[in-house]
């Protein structure tokens, strides 16, 4: 540990964006409810204003700083990056959808940024400390906004069981924690991973805690066994909110993940990536598997959200450059389709309809085809269809794991995707082959209807250009 | 002079009857909530225990952390529950499932 | 770059569609025919004749992390295909705008059917894995498209969504293959795949890599037993029957085994796999035939066995062989195109396709009923028509293969048997469309169609004609280029009509005559076939597997996700434990070496009560203020436990905590419903005492490894540094503000989420109070017990006074402003209990937002003030004070830091109690409803 007078520079991100938090906290307390919007613009104005500095502040080189716990390198600086747009693009599809509830509160959008700035510090953390500080900063911030709809009991019961289990695995990730600190004496990430490398006979202890801290980070990835929050919440919660913790969060435990385990555990990459493969294959099996029975797009959409995130865990768990590249892809490229795909519920419902009952979405080309073509494009992406974008993502995991012969996970991944191939098809088919049996118009306004769009055309055209994402995942593994 | 071994034994029994305590217990959400807290209690006294023969602070400030974070956590589990109870009139775990789609 | 613009003009063709269409049906036909002809034109001008040096090929670096290269080669197999694919494009655009109502504008049709073209020419000009990969795909998303062109009809519905599932699952099987071979080869270039056949056929994966692949190429060739998609896909107008399931999309299958095959053929396993396949779908197929009473059927069913038949002379791994199949995909594309067009022309002009009812056309339609003849004649292998030729070739073939030992009769009996079916469901085509009596109650009257919509059919089968008599003529350059590209060189081979008597020529006779005679029995043998022959189809077996697999997600739907807290944490804990677990059964020694020490009679009983308090939390959880109690007893052991460890300060801070969590954890029991006990069953408790009997067993052991360890001391550095960089000497408290400014920054932020939280979450509730209080006591009179408030008053000044004090002190003795802000918080609550909620309110002022806001951006603004006086973040700029009664205070800028630390731990302390405490709408004093009033 160093005593050099730390560097400011790296955090102001952090600081703006806590900053901006507290200026909103204070001033909301003087709008009236017609006015709330100004909350809502700020927030925004906060995330567009922290994207400036940080792409600011990028530099190819990674600087510690803060007495080594925190660490700025060009990975933090694009998951930080997609992180505002998703939380940018999340505010906007939620502004409507909490309007017609009168759920148009400031809470929403201040709890959402405080979210956004425990992302911020999981995904810069370089030392297990700011790593928890970082989780239960977005968590805490989670559990309350599931349960923002007050007078819903499904909501509540959400939040009750999201705060359950997640306080349980913050308990266990921290317990690995100590059992790790206990034999390396570091709480530095960087410093763990050298001591682990020299550590030999204690390597027992490591991995003990290194068991906790992957329960910890599964869970909050939602990979299977640890995924039983995921469709309770995602279904429970008001789908405003169902979107923001999708999206977004997804790109913080990926990068939990990767600063605990590549970052500060290199060491234990044989142990690791068995545990890993374990996740990633009951993953995409048992995703896959439970999607095919849902009813209700919510809970489609969250065990489609479990075996993707079984695809990302095979991306890293290939402990290659390019690997770990593959695994930031897909967990962009996820993001990017389930904001797309939670977007099209919120388009389709209005005051006083949840339009998600995969029977809503009957009949939908009839209704508007541009949308219905915007979902099948979606779906389509998430089974991995080429030439969209999940197809590329799957392609370049599948290719990691390839790479290092192992070759049965692929397959399995293969067979699972064909049985997903499944349910995206029945909401295909829903849309354009059967009759509606909901004859309202959409009344979503337009710079939802605008950004939805942008969002569906993305997948597209992220598919046919796939390389500059795919080169930006990989210069920022370096 | 207590050896590390006691505190992290104390520590390990701790952490394993809350987990009990938590299966064990089907009566209502609060005492759940008391296990966690029983669990980070675990958590608390290894770290303690470690910085203390490692010589090195940092575990302390590690607790420090963990006390003010599982207070704020435990006060919005607290606030989730209140709401919960007026929407279903029960705390019981055992009917908590019926999220049903 | 022409390669380019073969794929291009069709894309373009396909995105002016809709436009032109908006001119009308015949500018659209034009646009679209003109798009793959001058594709065509291009193609023929730029290749022929194709020599070693006409070979074209580009190459563009698309993605390089995946390997993945635009790189397109025209090399004779190319061609081959390519031409096919552009000319009968061309027939079919042209035929389509005759066959569609006029009520259709076709913008779409064509724009569809030319975006299947440009996949279709993606995929044979591919020279780069990945590439052929994502054409593949595409048309198979383009057939989906076009099948449910008419999205209205059910049976269309059915067929698109059948034949995606299974050609898309078939690509994605494909995508594995293709990454293992590629992987093998070392390149996702097909010319250095090509290459490397040696390699890869000795590679240990070559048989899962077979096997992936040819799942790809048998799903898209509609192979037995994946070919049940391709007679529901009929449900497609006629022209895409006749394009994408007759002539050109199933025949990508076969493209690819051609494409593959000097890597992957001349083993073993090639020749059972492949060999054995392209048999059972040949005889398959042609059975089926027969027995199929619509005309498309019919015709779809032979369109499985022909490709079986090309699937075999593949298998067979003979150079011959691959010189029969190519030349029967030509020769199939052609008659079977042409065959489908006239069924088209038949279903138009009659209402129907349905085989019993259509009789003795010829009388109405003499000039369509020939073509179709001579079509259906060629289908049949009749002499001096172009299946004639192949079909010799394949009798010639299957007599010469050497594999199977023993057993070589089995091949060209097996054939001769196809052959016969295929005769007599050719007669069967001609006899009873054309003959066999009068129509049956026909819907509309048939007659001659147009001269025009004839006019694809009518150069289809001249082609039949032409190739049948002059096959050296007129095939033959292209089908040496196109053998070159598959072998490498020309075997010889002949293309004359007459061999002589011989084996193959002995064949074909018998399957002639016996398909007649099978013709004649037809009538027997549908009785037959329809009492004996069971009625699994693999059709069947789908449909079963996918309700069966919907059948086992809904059972794991019941263990997985049935919503309760329980089974999830049991779950949760099941698995933690068992992973835990599993490096202590690899042998892993977990006595670590060094030696327990023995245990000392305090620690024992800190020990001891601790367990005891754990127990009694869980065992008393019917008396919940007890269980609470009991974990605040636990609290109060880590306290000294703390202490014992010289840390004074977590002591401190965990005391204060304990406190204000108990306080509320009070102020909720205080209005939740007491217990009722619940039955639960005995299985479950043995069940629940395993799961934490276990785990509680793996925790102990991990910390028996962990105990046995021996550990380094490694900071003497934090003691000796404090003090000078930081000015304080309370080492704790130091590092806590200043080194770790950053994260206590973070800590307060949580506090102040909490406060955000809680506040929308509880503004404005109000709960029932229950009718008793714990253990049915009835709830005291006196609410605010006069003696409590009245010592609690006095109270509150000392206690601000002590967190002055500890704020004060802070940076050198433990304190500091968290613990100072839990402390006065805790005194105002105590004024909350005792006096009442309105007492209070009337004399505090209630903006805690402003309190917990104001505090986080103070902490921030003094980071950003030390910045300003030149020095980093969150280091302090140290003052000494002389301060009366407190002594010397170093007033470091980390002071401003703490009081912001204060500021926000009170306020959010309040803010949570009071409004916990407010839930309740008992209190008699309180005005009845007071919403937003905490603003």
């Amino acid at each position: 540990m160093n005593f050099e007078t730390p560097d400011f520079l790296p955090v102001v991100p952090e600081l703006f964006v806590l900053g901006m938090a507290c200026l909103i906290l204070v001033v909301d307390l003087f709008l009236s409810d017609r006015s709330r919007v100004v909350t809502y613009l700020m927030s925004q104005a906060t995330l567009v204003g922290a994207l400036v500095v940080t792409l600011g502040l990028s530099s190819p080189i990674a600087q510690v700083t803060m007495n080594g716990t925190f660490v700025l390198d060009p990975m933090a600086t694009l998951l930080k990056s997609v992180v505002y747009i998703a939380s940018f693009v999340a505010f906007l599809y939620a502004k409507d959808y909490l309007r017609a509830r009168s759920l148009f509160k400031g809470e929403f959008f201040l709890l959402g940024l405080f979210a956004v700035l425990g992302m911020m510090v999981l995904i810069s953390a370089h030392s297990m400390l700011t790593v928890y500080l970082g989780l239960e900063l977005m968590s805490l911030s989670l559990y309350a906004m599931v349960a923002l709809q007050r007078n819903s009991a499904t909501a509540s019961e959400a939040a009750m069981k999201y705060f359950i289990l997640g306080a349980m695995a913050s308990a266990m990730l921290l317990y690995g924690m100590s059992m790790l600190y206990g034999a390396t004496g570091t709480l530095d990430l960087g410093e763990l991973g050298a001591r682990v490398q020299g550590a030999g006979p204690s390597s027992l202890v490591l991995v003990f805690g290194l068991v906790f801290l992957i329960v910890g980070i599964a869970f909050k990835l939602g990979a299977v066994p640890f995924h039983m929050w995921v469709p309770d919440v995602y279904h429970g919660a008001p789908t405003a909110v169902t979107l923001f913790v999708s999206s977004a969060p997804k790109l913080a435990a990926f990068a939990m993940l990767m600063r605990l385990l590549v970052d500060g555990l290199p060491g234990l990459h044989g142990h690791w990536q068995d545990m890993l493969i374990l996740l990633a294959v009951l993953s995409v099996a048992l995703g896959n598997v439970l999607a095919i029975a849902q009813a209700n797009i919510k809970r489609l959409l969250a065990y489609s959200g479990i075996s993707h995130v079984g695809f990302l865990l095979m991306g890293v768990l290939a402990g290659t450059p390019e690997g770990y590249a593959a695994g930031m892809y897909y967990a962009i490229a996820y993001v990017i389709m389930t904001l797309g795909g939670f977007g099209m519920v919120i388009l389709m419902s209005r005051a006083g309809f949840e339009a998600d009952r995969l029977e809503d979405y009957k009949g939908l080309n009839e209704r508007s085809p541009w949308f219905a073509l915007m979902m099948l494009i979606l779906m389509f992406s998430m089974a991995g269809v080429p030439p969209f974008l999940g197809f590329w993502a799957k392609l370049a995991v599948l290719e990691a794991v390839v790479s290092i012969d192992l070759i049965w996970v692929a397959v399995v991944a293969v067979v699972f995707s064909v049985i997903g191939a499944f349910y995206y098809l029945r909401v295909v088919k829903y849309m354009y082959f059967d009759k509606p049996e909901d004859e309202h118009s959409l009344v979503a306004g337009s710079d939802l209807r605008f950004l939805l769009s942008a969002n569906g055309l993305a997948v597209l055209g992220l598919g046919i250009f796939p390389g500059s994402l795919l080169a930006l995942c990989a210069s920022a593994i370096g | 002079m207590v050896a590390l071994s006691d505190y992290l034994t104390v520590g390990a029994i701790l952490f394993g009857l809350s987990m009990a305590g938590i299966f064990v217990n089907r009566k209502n959400v609060i005492i759940l909530l008391m296990c966690i807290e029983l669990m980070l209690l675990a958590v608390n006294i290894n770290f303690i225990a470690f910085s203390y023969y490692l010589s090195d602070t940092a575990g302390q400030i590690f607790v420090f952390f963990i006390l003010t974070v599982a207070a704020a956590e435990a006060a919005i589990g607290l606030a989730i529950l209140v709401v919960l109870f007026r929407n279903r009139g029960t705390i019981n775990v055992d009917e908590l499932g019926t999220l049903k789609g | 770059m022409f390669l380019v613009w073969i794929i291009l003009l069709p894309l373009l063709g396909a995105a002016l569609s809709p436009l032109a269409a908006q001119r009308g049906r015949g500018v659209a036909a034009w646009s679209a025919g003109s798009a793959s002809g001058l594709a065509l034109a291009l193609t023929l001008w730029q290749a022929l004749p194709l020599t070693a040096d006409s070979e074209a090929h580009i190459s563009w670096s698309w993605i390089p992390q995946l390997g993945l290269n635009l790189s397109l080669r025209l090399d004779g197999l190319a061609l081959l295909f390519v031409i096919l694919v552009l000319a009968i494009g061309l027939l079919v655009i042209l035929y389509a705008h005759y066959y569609l109502p006029k009520s259709d504008r076709l913008g779409r049709f064509y724009a569809l059917l030319l975006l299947f073209q440009t996949a279709m020419l993606g995929i044979v000009l591919s020279d780069n894995l990945l590439l052929l990969l994502l054409f593949w795909e595409l048309t198979s998303l383009s057939s989906f498209l076009l099948i449910a062109y008419h999205p209205h009809s059910s049976e269309a519905r059915k067929g698109a969504r059948t034949s995606l599932i299974v050609t898309a699952a078939g690509g994605l099987a494909l995508m594995a293959g293709l990454l293992l071979l590629g992987h093998i080869a070392g390149s996702f270039e097909l010319s250095t795949v090509l290459a490397s056949g040696d390699r890869v056929r000795e590679h240990e994966l070559y048989f899962p890599t077979l096997l992936l692949i040819l799942l790809g190429a048998f799903t898209k060739s509609a192979q037995f037993p994946l070919h049940f998609w391709l007679p529901k896909a009929m449900a497609a107008p006629t022209p895409v029957s006749a394009y994408l399931h007759s002539a050109t999309m199933v025949k990508a299958g076969v493209f690819l085994l051609a494409r593959l095959f000097p890597v992957l053929a001349e083993t073993e396993a090639w020749f059972y796999l492949v060999g054995g396949v392209g048999l059972t779908t040949l005889l398959f197929g042609a059975y089926t035939a027969l027995f199929k009473h619509d005309l498309k059927g019919l015709l779809a069913y032979s369109t499985i066995s022909h490709l079986g038949l090309i699937t075999l002379l593949f298998g067979l791994g003979t150079p011959l062989g691959a010189v029969a199949g190519l030349f029967h995909v030509v020769n199939h594309a052609i008659f079977k195109a042409s065959l489908f067009m006239a069924a088209g022309i038949i279903d138009h002009e009659t209402g129907t396709r349905d085989m019993r009812r259509i009789n003795g056309l010829w009388k109405y339609m003499p000039y369509t009923a020939t073509l179709a003849m001579v079509a259906a004649a060629a289908m049949a292998g009749v002499p001096l028509l172009n299946g004639f030729l192949s079909k010799e070739m394949f009798f010639a073939e299957t007599v010469h293969h050497e594999w199977l030992g023993a057993l070589d009769w089995l091949l060209p009996t097996a054939a001769t048997l196809a052959g016969v079916f295929s005769v007599a469901y050719s007669v069967r085509f001609i006899h009873d469309v054309f003959f066999n009596g009068e129509p049956i109650n026909l819907p509309r009257s048939p007659r001659e169609p147009g001269h025009r919509i004839r006019i694809p059919v009518e150069v289809l089968v001249a082609l039949c004609i032409v190739v049948g008599v002059m096959p050296g003529q007129t095939v033959r350059g292209l089908l040496d280029a196109a053998v070159t590209g598959v072998l490498g060189e020309v075997p010889y081979y002949s293309l004359a009509l007459w061999h002589g008597f011989s084996l193959p020529m002995l064949m074909s006779l018998v399957a002639l005559t016996g398909g007649v005679v099978v013709y004649v029995l037809r009538y027997q043998l549908f009785k037959l076939h329809d009492r004996w022959l069971p009625r699994v189809s693999s059709e069947d077996l789908f449909y079963r597997f996918s309700r069966g697999i919907l059948r086992l997600a809904r059972r794991f739907m019941q263990s997985f996700d049935n919503r309760s807290l329980q089974r999830y944490l049991a779950w949760l804990i099941a698995v933690a434990a068992i992973t835990a677990a599993a490096p202590l059964t690899n042998g892993v020694i977990l006595h670590g070496g060094a030696d327990l020490m023995p245990i000392d009679g305090v620690s024992l009983a800190a020990a001891l009560i601790l367990a005891v308090a754990a127990i009694a939390t869980v065992r008393m959880r019917h008396q919940r203020i007890t269980a609470l109690i009991m974990t605040s007893l636990v609290g109060l052991i880590v306290t000294l436990t703390f202490v014992h460890f010289s840390a004074p300060d977590l002591a401190l801070t965990q005391l204060s905590v304990e406190v204000v969590t108990t306080i509320l954890l009070l102020l909720v029991l205080y209005f939740l419903p007491g217990g009722e006990r619940l039955e639960i069953s005995p299985l479950r408790r043995v069940r629940d005492l395993l799961l934490a009997g276990s785990s509680g067993l793996v925790v102990a052991l991990l910390a028996f490894g962990v105990m046995t360890r021996s550990h380094t001391p490694i900071s003497e550095f934090f003691l000796e540094n404090a003090k000078p960089l930081g000015g304080g000497s309370n080492v704790v408290n130091v590092i806590l503000v200043d080194f770790r400014g950053f994260d206590t920054l973070g800590e307060i932020t949580v506090l102040a989420i909490a406060a955000a939280g809680i506040f929308m979450l509880l503004r404005g509730l109000h709960l029932p109070l229950p009718e008793h209080g714990f253990g049915r006591r009835q709830w005291a009179v006196d609410v605010h017990p006069l003696i409590m408030a009245a010592v609690s008053r006095p109270l509150l000044p000392l206690a601000l006074l002590v967190s002055l004090f500890l704020l004060l002190r802070g940076h050198n003795a433990p304190g500091g402003g968290f613990i100072a802000g839990l402390v006065a918080g805790t005194a105002l609550i105590l004024q909350h209990l005792a006096s009442g909620l309105q007492w209070t309110q009337q004399r505090m002022k209630r903006r805690y937002f402003t309190l917990i806001g104001g505090g986080v951006l103070l902490a921030s603004a003094t980071g950003l003030a030390s910045l300003l006086f030149g020095r980093p973040f969150l280091t302090s700029a140290v003052l000494h004070l002389e301060l009366p009664l407190i002594g010397e205070v170093e007033l470091a800028s980390a002071m401003a830091f703490d009081i912001g630390v204060f500021l926000t731990v009170v306020g959010t302390v309040i803010l949570i109690l009071e409004n916990l405490g407010r839930l309740s709408t008992q209190q008699s004093a309180q005005p009845p409803t007071e919403p937003e009033e905490m603003r």
